[in-house]
């Protein structure tokens, strides 16, 4: 049985036929699940952006005399501690759970990128201070590292994204690095150096579209990361605070009734999962369509 | 190698060094020390006072001095006392180091156990409906928030069996067995992100390791399908799988403070999440030289073991 796979290889003649079909098979199955990933996706950015339209109450507009009510056609996902409406919390602060992840990401992969190519390109010494630099950084686990800054710096949104930024940087850097080794030497890149292109010019306009798909790739996954560690943040009460909702602040602020009020927290929850399963998708579509190493 | 191990372990300290250099700067940029903490909970300004107590925590010396003082006590095996929980950091962490790593390996473990046969069942029913649910559900563990899986199956052990976790800690010295049903849940749920992550791992290496040559030429000689699966195909899989489950256990040592957190177990984690909240420097300072350490210890160990499996690797 383990081996059904080798041993009912074809012979040469028949082997495309075969082969073609495992593809579309595999292409199928893996085209469902990216679909799946990218609907999802796009519901939960829809959420951030325009959430009056999937609920019309205030998040932040208590009712204590509705407190803690389970799933009822008015608060269809239940009401909190204070009374407030859990849909329209989880709706409201899939903006400051995206925008974080989003915001941090894109700062992260900017700089990392830049600092990369630059280490890339030009070698040397350099490479040597800025590699030692992100060493640093990998030298701790990553969520624990996001804990210690933000714990450090204090709850805040702007403390939130520069924790996450600075924690992965050093992943960016390191996805535009090794790319940018080999490209440097290619005959289009000695060309333009030989052209007297500008250092700016060569890396932007020759160098970077070629390393981009890899960066693209580690967005897609970092942006998976980052949903998960602001929730995280939040929920040990060093990111977003109350009355703000954001995934993780929600779940933290619905822990002490986990036994008397579970929609609290089961639905936030549920809503992060499916958040990162979409972005975790979209990237596996991704990196098989860009990065044919690894598929 | 001999020369390989030295030079990592040299890097590894200038590493460590840079790091908590970073932290310690990062902790004395950040307005709101512990003595204004501590005067504020009095309700009472009294500059006298808080220049004291400032001088008494050595926090009236300039940033150079007071990181030089500190790292000589380290190179002499000493962290220095909290200021909070009083007594040397250097117990505290012990203590709630025996916490996190028997977590760290009891989740390692889990990780393997259930990852490593999932991952070879996924490859041999590649593409057929089994592998799919198996690469959904192996998504579905990499985007559980750790902390929300943990509740969640205190909710449902509640519910459903009417049991909740004991929330004191049991030593397993003091009673084994009080302790691994302590432990189960947190294990689990620790243990959940890194099982997806050797699943994954598991299935494509043994995929890639079946397309190889010398996998026809076992086939070729007429072995039982078994012994070219378990014997040839199998034992070169899992080296990279051992690799990843060794950095696997590393980055298990960043969950593990949710986890700790959720079902209150007194590891190195809430220590360092209580030093960051009463700044209490020494505290924080101690954890995070510490976690550091272990997390380049079991990356430069995964590394070791990486080249005694695969004789092709070989360190210059």
């Amino acid at each position: 049985m383990a081996t059904e796979v080798v041993t009912r290889r074809p012979p040469a003649g028949r082997e495309t036929g075969l082969s073609a079909r495992r593809r579309a098979l595999q292409g199928a199955l893996r085209n469902r699940l990216v679909f799946l990933g990218l609907s999802l996706a796009l519901v939960i950015v829809l959420m951030a952006l325009l959430p009056n339209l999937l609920t019309p109450v205030d998040p932040y507009k208590m009712n204590v005399a509705n407190a803690m009510t389970g799933p009822t056609p008015a608060n269809w996902l239940g009401t909190d501690n204070f009374g407030r409406d859990v849909w329209t919390r989880i709706v409201y602060g899939s903006r400051s759970s995206l925008g974080i992840a989003f915001a941090s990401v894109g700062v992260a992969c900017l700089l990392g990128t830049i600092l990369g190519l630059l280490a890339g390109y030009f070698g040397g010494v350099v490479d040597q201070a800025l590699g030692r630099l992100m060493d640093i950084f990998f030298s701790f686990p990553s969520l624990l590292l996001a804990v210690v800054v933000a714990g450090i710096l204090g709850p805040s949104m702007r403390n939130v994204i520069l924790a996450i930024t600075i924690v992965y940087i050093p992943f960016f850097f390191r996805v535009a690095r090794g790319p940018t080794l080999v490209e440097k030497e290619r005959e289009y890149t000695l060309a333009a150096q030989t052209l007297g292109a500008p250092i700016p010019r060569i890396l932007l306009r020759h160098v970077l579209p070629n390393i981009l798909a890899p960066v693209v790739v580690q967005a897609s996954v970092t942006l998976c990361y980052a949903i998960l560690t602001e929730a995280s943040l939040s929920y040990l009460g060093l990111g977003i605070q109350p009355p703000h909702p954001s995934w993780g602040s929600i779940l933290n602020e619905g822990r002490p009734y986990l036994q008397i009020a579970p929609w609290i927290s089961v639905f936030p929850g549920i809503t992060i999962m499916l958040a990162v399963l979409a972005f975790n998708l979209l990237g596996d579509g991704l990196r098989d369509l860009w990065d044919p190493r690894s598929s | 190698m001999y020369a390989y191990i030295l030079r990592r372990l040299a890097h590894t300290g200038v590493t460590v060094i840079g790091l908590t250099l970073v932290i310690f700067v990062l902790l004395r940029i950040v307005p709101g020390d512990v003595v204004s903490q501590m005067i504020d909970l009095q309700g009472q300004s009294n500059p006298r006072q808080a220049e004291e107590l400032r001088r008494f925590f050595g926090l009236d010396q300039p940033w150079h001095v007071q990181y030089l003082t500190w790292l000589g006590g380290v190179l002499r095996g000493n962290l220095g006392d909290s200021w909070r929980l009083g007594g040397p950091v250097l117990t505290h962490i012990a203590n709630g180091m025996s916490v996190t790593l028997e977590l760290a390996l009891l989740a390692t473990a889990f990780a393997t156990i259930v990852g490593i046969p999932s991952g070879v069942w996924a490859a041999v029913r590649q593409n057929r409906m089994e592998d799919g649910v198996l690469r959904l559900l192996s998504l579905a563990g990499l985007s559980v928030p750790v902390f929300w899986q943990g509740s969640m199956l205190i909710l449902l052990l509640s519910i459903y069996l009417r049991w909740t976790p004991p929330m004191r800690w049991i030593s397993p010295a003091a009673d084994l067995g009080g302790n691994l049903v302590l432990m189960a849940l947190p294990v689990i749920t620790l243990g959940t992100a890194s099982a997806a992550v050797v699943v994954r791992m598991t299935r494509n290496a043994v995929l890639e390791v079946l397309r190889q040559d010398y996998i026809r030429t076992a086939q070729s000689k007429g072995l039982s399908r078994r012994v070219v699966f378990l014997r040839h195909a199998l034992k070169n899989a899992l080296i990279p799988v051992i690799t990843v489950t060794g950095l696997q256990m590393g980055y298990l040592l960043g969950g593990m403070v949710v986890v700790e957190e959720v079902f209150t177990l007194p590891g190195v984690g809430r220590l360092l999440l209580q030093g960051l909240v009463q700044r209490d420097y020494p505290l924080v300072q101690g954890a995070v030289l510490f976690v550091a350490v272990i997390f380049m210890l079991i990356n430069l160990i995964t590394d070791l073991v990486y080249a005694v499996l695969d004789p092709r690797i070989r360190y210059a």
